[in-house]
């Protein structure tokens, strides 16, 4: 993974100085909070329910256990004890003090980690692939590009006041697990035709109010191109993106509004300006940034799989949990944060630290954040899965249901964020006792609960997605079926009219059994079923009356 | 191809640098001064002085503004083009840009067009809100004068105690500061 | 405010330092219970706390005031809205939820120094409240 070289390590630390002069001016009234808002989010800092809250960024989700356990110092020292692990990669704490940020991002910047950008109207965490450089299905590892847009859009002058914050997603393989068509800008890697690597570019989707799946605006970009292009279209953006009204500000609705072809053409005529300029990325600066994620050093001979007499939780965890390594021996392990009736997402910071260990023991120092509010320990010998197995067990989190309807992503909502209009945890809480025990039978099945309509509990690409509203003052929740976030991006629809907390348990419940009941076998998922339905059959059951 | 590093020509008139005055209320070249331009009189005269004109002035009155000695300077609002009168950007001593409100953004874009795509070599002015956080942006897109009214950020500016992140992950603008990273400039061009 | 529903509203924001969430009292303080809260009720009341909120924001005290509306049950205040039910209580964990199993107690790793007091464990709302969080180890 990217190790700072000192340009980094004083990038930080300057950033830190210049956080804790804003947050001195602050306190002592020189700047007012009109002022000082835009700069607290740039540095993650929201004002939330209870109190403040910090997101700290994870690029592209790659942690090492030395980081993972200053995050969990940071719980215990300065918060509560836990934090949330998110839909953007980033981790979460809802307790800091105004007046203690400073520390924390200071403590941060020793382990290289920061909370720069990870709010405002600039470009956000730049996500990837939660498997990368694991999988055998990339064509190369996503992370160096990541990493190079990173540090490109890091305080960006031209940047730091776009119409709306921006997100970047990239992924490498075939089947997408970044949900690159829900991003500002989604990037596919991929071998170009001519040889080489580069880029398929799809530009405008995002969830939010209006919810859009990006559009491609450039089939084969060579990845010399990559930040010329991404500076064309952030230029544009930057310029037209409407700025009068904040749910009409992000790029989806600039593209809607003038049409792709329109959009491109603004693009590229001024791409063609720069992209041989001083953005070119030469060959040796890519190999440079990519040596930094070299694979480590695979055990020769790993031990195979040890075999467990008569242990069905085990063989249960190995199936569900674990996903194959180009390694051969290897395995790609996912720690579900999502223990039947918990709360998705979160991690104590005992949890924190046992989970750092494994990652050095087992994982060769490495360990990731993926989208789905899960960890993934991505380098995993075969013959360690069982004593990994009962670590987890000991701590809680050997839940075996990845992709499973307990596997839920759910928004922090009104228990703590100001944005809110109804609650998402109790929800969560509420469907996964419901449908745990029958969690195996049903199969794949995302469910993806949101809080309000900025969505960041991405429930319109849910096979069953929530949606949160506020209705006389009270709690009321939408029901939507039928979304994706993976290469084959659909937008889930709504089903009529909303539920109240109980009712809308009682109807994911209805669907499940709809489900059920009339798919074609077990082999037929919920998906597929759904799209051979059609939703009548499931708005009926959901709509009977009792 | 346009070039990188584009302070490349001379403006057709040279731009104006008022008196030290701790009062004023333009930051240049390191101090408070007094502004030499004027904002256009609605009717009548144009006069003899430095003359600040929006677009729609300079297109009304472009004959008459190009026979007089005095200089001329343009005012433009974040989002407006300045692809339009390309060919008689030379011609103006100072270009302003307007921030409307600190969060619009579009003038840092419009102010790194007029140094790298368009040359534009005169004073280029950031005006409306503009605060001490966004000044280190501000001086790398291009700008390089300031009118400031917001005391905090005066004083900040006075006193030398702009609080910036020194160092630069990305290539913008003239020819780099000592902090910019290398890398990304690579050996091209 | 309510003319004729019987509804009060008291005024609260959250501390400037620290973010937690206060309410104006009637010694003019800002502190993390309803106990002495200023109750508005009527229209001028309401206007005399909005202005007193803006005021103490402007002294950089606290940070976004706001008037919550309030039901007066037995003389106790309940807010109309769920939100300020949520912002007053705490986040509203469930740790009732049939089949959750809060996980064991973790095993001390080589990494952790000291004993681990579980800060989720015994965590406190401002409010002297016990966070209704289920979570050890």
């Amino acid at each position: 993974m990217y190790r700072y070289d000192e340009f980094d390590a004083a990038f930080v630390r300057q950033r830190v100085a210049q956080f804790r002069d804003q947050v001195t001016r602050r306190l002592s009234g020189e700047l007012t909070e009109d002022e000082f808002k835009p700069l607290r989010l740039k540095n993650g800092v929201y004002l939330q329910l209870h109190a403040y809250m910090l997101r700290i960024a994870i690029p592209y989700g790659t942690m090492s256990a030395r980081q993972l356990r200053k995050l969990a110092h940071i719980a215990r020292t300065y918060d509560r004890g836990f934090g949330h692990f998110t839909t953007r990669q980033n981790l979460q704490f809802n307790w800091p003090k105004l007046s203690d940020i400073p520390d924390i991002l200071a403590e941060l910047a020793e382990v290289e980690m920061h909370a720069i950008q990870t709010s405002g109207n600039n470009v956000r965490n730049v996500t990837a692939d939660h498997f990368a450089g694991a999988t055998a299905e990339e064509v190369a590892d996503p992370r160096p590009y990541a990493e190079i847009i990173r540090q490109w859009s890091s305080l960006h002058p031209e940047f730091s006041f776009l119409p709306r914050k921006f997100k970047i997603g990239i992924t490498a393989s075939e089947h997408d697990r970044s949900a690159i068509k829900t991003h500002d800008i989604g990037l596919h890697l991929k071998r170009l035709a001519g040889g080489g690597l580069g880029f398929a570019v799809w530009v405008g989707g995002g969830q939010g109010r209006t919810p859009y799946l990006a559009q491609l605006i450039r089939e084969a970009l060579p990845e010399a191109d990559l930040l010329s292009y991404i500076e064309a279209i952030l230029r544009v953006y930057n310029l037209h993106g409407r700025r009068d009204n904040i749910h009409k500000a992000r790029i989806k609705i600039l593209i809607n509004s003038i049409g792709i072809e329109a959009f491109r053409n603004e693009v590229e005529a001024e791409w063609v300006r720069i992209k041989d300029g001083v953005l070119k990325l030469p060959e040796q600066e890519i190999a440079r940034i990519e040596a930094y994620f070299a694979p480590p050093q695979f055990a020769a001979r790993p031990a195979p799989a040890a075999l467990r007499p008569a242990d069905r939780s085990f063989d249960r965890w190995v199936t569900r949990n674990t996903h194959a390594h180009k390694q051969p021996g290897y395995a790609i392990v996912t720690i579900t944060l999502k223990p039947i009736g918990g709360i998705p997402g979160d991690a104590s910071a005992a949890q924190m630290d046992a989970i750092a260990d494994m990652a050095q023991r087992f994982s060769c120092d490495e360990v990731r954040v993926s989208h789905e509010q899960n960890l993934v320990l991505p380098h995993v010998r075969l013959g360690d899965l069982w004593s990994l197995y009962q670590e987890l067990k000991a701590i809680g989190l050997a839940e075996a249901n990845a992709g499973l309807a307990t596997d839920i992503i759910a928004c922090p909502g009104l228990d703590y964020c100001a944005l809110a209009n109804a609650r998402s945890i109790p929800i969560a809480q509420r469907l996964s006792a419901r449908l745990a025990p029958r969690q195996d039978l049903v199969g794949d099945l995302k469910i993806k609960i949101s809080g309000c309509i900025n969505a960041c509990g991405h429930h319109h690409v849910g096979a069953i997605g929530i949606l949160g509203v506020e209705k006389r003052g009270e709690e009321h929740y939408q029901l939507l079926l039928g979304g994706s976030g993976t290469e084959a991006a659909a937008l889930a629809s709504i089903t009529g009219p909303g539920f109240g907390p109980d009712g809308i348990v009682d109807a994911v419940e209805k669907v499940v059994d709809t489900y059920l009941r009339l798919r074609a076998g077990p082999q037929e998922a919920f998906l597929a079923a759904y799209a051979r339905l059609g939703a009548e059959p499931f708005k009926e059951a959901i709509y009977a009356s009792a | 191809m346009p070039a990188p590093d584009a302070r490349a020509e001379r403006p057709a008139q040279p731009s104006l640098t008022g008196e030290v005055d701790p009062e004023g209320s333009i930051w240049k070249e390191g101090a408070f001064r007094r502004d030499p331009w004027r904002p256009t009189p609605t009717g009548g005269e144009l006069g003899a002085s430095p003359l600040l004109l929006d677009k729609a002035r300079w297109a009304a009155e472009r004959g008459t503004l190009l026979s007089r000695p005095a200089p001329i300077g343009l005012a433009l609002e974040g989002g407006e083009s300045v692809d339009d009168i390309a060919d008689d950007l030379a011609r103006f001593a100072l270009i302003a840009l307007n921030f409307a409100k600190f969060s619009d953004g579009r003038a840092f874009s419009t102010a790194r067009l007029l140094r790298e795509k368009f040359g534009y070599g005169g004073e280029l002015r950031a005006v409306g809100n503009v605060l001490s956080d966004q000044i280190p942006f501000m001086r790398r897109v291009g700008f390089d004068a300031f009118e400031v009214h917001h005391a905090p950020t005066r004083r900040a500016l006075s006193e030398g105690r702009i609080a910036e992140v020194r160092l630069y992950y990305q290539p913008v603008g003239p020819a780099p500061g000592p902090g910019t990273r290398a890398w990304l400039r690579g050996s091209v061009g | 405010m309510s003319k004729s529903s019987g509804h009060v509203q008291v005024l609260t924001a959250n501390r400037l330092g620290d973010g937690a969430v206060v309410f104006l009292n009637f010694d003019g303080d800002w502190v993390a219970t309803l106990a002495g809260v200023v109750i508005a009720r009527s229209p001028d009341e309401a206007r005399g706390l909005t202005a007193r909120g803006l005021f103490d924001a402007g002294r950089n005290l606290v940070v976004d005031p706001y008037l919550v509306e309030m039901r007066e049950v037995a003389g106790v205040l309940l807010p109309l809205r769920q939100r300020e039910r949520v912002r007053l209580d705490g986040p509203s964990i469930l740790d009732d939820v049939p089949g959750y199993t809060a996980p064991a107690a973790c095993p001390p790793s080589t990494a952790t120094r000291a004993t681990e007091a579980n800060a989720a464990g015994e965590a406190k709302s401002d409010r002297g409240e016990a966070l209704p969080r289920a979570e050890a180890a």
